[in-house]
């Protein structure tokens, strides 16, 4: 197992509880679920890649799905988050 | 690595995904009273442009035009996504309650303006008495009624005048130069006061009032709104009491 891949892995989870504590109070809920989705695909992610040499199956196209599943879900809550400063800036929300 | 060996699904799907990810980031407005500020929008788009780099790294890895010496910094970059989120998601969630905290200050503004304007406008008197029973506040119309210029504040002297409180307007027993015995636990209705100036002239009022209490619920001071019960006379009403001391 590479070190690095391990130590991002385990500070991911450490931290994650605050980010999702963090990230349930912010009042955007649309965006925030998508948010939500993304770091969690991301840090699953981080766990195929530093766990790898214990799974017996090759998980790698796997994990770059599950990474671009992450990034997309980012692009759809900053889609989410650009929709609401706009409609709030209108007066709309 | 041969460029054969690269696929969109391994490279070039994670490398679109966090690149629309930035972009739709650097496209979400900064304003004030949003729910972004510049902090917030720079941490996550810098953390989005850590796997944007690394997946582009990845694909010139297949085409040999990245430096192998680079891959440590590769792997700092992608460490550095795990803070950075973190604090993008902080540095919303502090702007949320700035945001919360500057409404509250204009709520309590408007309120404080409104009642202000109530204030200024009815037609009784309105004190705020502290625990003493000595005025701490005194809308227009209750300077009038007691002869005051300005709301007196804190070390000022005692008024001239002396308060009575009930309807033996002759008793000389309690009267002190404020209005302790209204200051009580309870609210108070129709309460009648005698004010007193030093030269015979006085005032009949009828009072209400409800009691303030501070965080422990413990008896702080009282609100009390008057009105003149019997005007003294007409020229009474217009003349000040300190053109008669």
């Amino acid at each position: 197992m590479n070190p690095s891949d391990v130590f991002r892995f385990v500070l991911a989870l450490v931290l994650l509880p605050a980010v999702v504590r963090l990230g349930r109070a912010i009042r955007l809920p649309q965006g925030r679920r998508s948010f939500m989705y993304g770091v969690v695909f991301i840090i699953i992610g981080f766990g195929m890649q530093a766990l790898a040499p214990l799974i017996p199956v090759d998980v790698r196209l796997l994990r770059h799905l599950v990474f671009a599943a992450g990034g997309f879900s980012l692009a759809w809550a900053a889609w989410e988050a650009r929709s609401h400063e706009l409609a709030a800036a209108e007066g709309r929300s | 690595m041969i460029p054969s060996s690269w696929s969109w699904t391994e490279d070039v799907l994670p490398l679109l995904a966090f690149g629309l990810a930035f972009v739709m980031i650097l496209r979400v407005p900064v304003r004030r009273g949003g729910m972004f500020n510049g902090a917030a929008k720079a941490f996550f788009a810098t953390s989005v442009a850590c796997y944007f780099i690394s997946t582009g790294s990845s694909i010139l890895n297949h085409f040999d035009l990245f430096p192998a010496e680079l891959d440590p910094v590769i792997t700092s970059i992608e460490l550095l996504w795990v803070p950075l989120i973190l604090f993008g998601v902080y540095a919303v969630y502090s702007n949320q309650q700035v945001n919360d905290a500057v409404a509250a200050r204009h709520e309590v503004v408007r309120s404080s303006q409104m009642l202000e304007s109530v204030m200024d406008t009815t037609p009784a008197g309105v004190v705020v008495l502290n625990g003493d029973g000595m005025i701490t506040f005194a809308n227009p119309e209750a300077r009038r009624l007691l002869d005051m210029e300005e709301t007196p504040g804190a070390g000022s002297p005692d008024p001239p005048w002396t308060v009575l409180v009930g309807d033996d307007l002759d008793a000389d027993q309690h009267r002190r130069p404020d209005f302790h015995e209204i200051v009580a636990s309870e609210p108070l209705l129709d309460v009648p006061v005698a004010v007193s100036w030093p030269n015979g002239w006085r005032r009949r009022l009828i009072v209400n009032t409800t009691p303030v209490l501070d965080d422990d619920g413990v008896v702080s001071g009282a609100v009390a709104a008057f009105v003149e019960r019997e005007p003294w006379s007409p020229i009474a009403r217009v003349v000040n009491a300190s053109d008669l001391h």
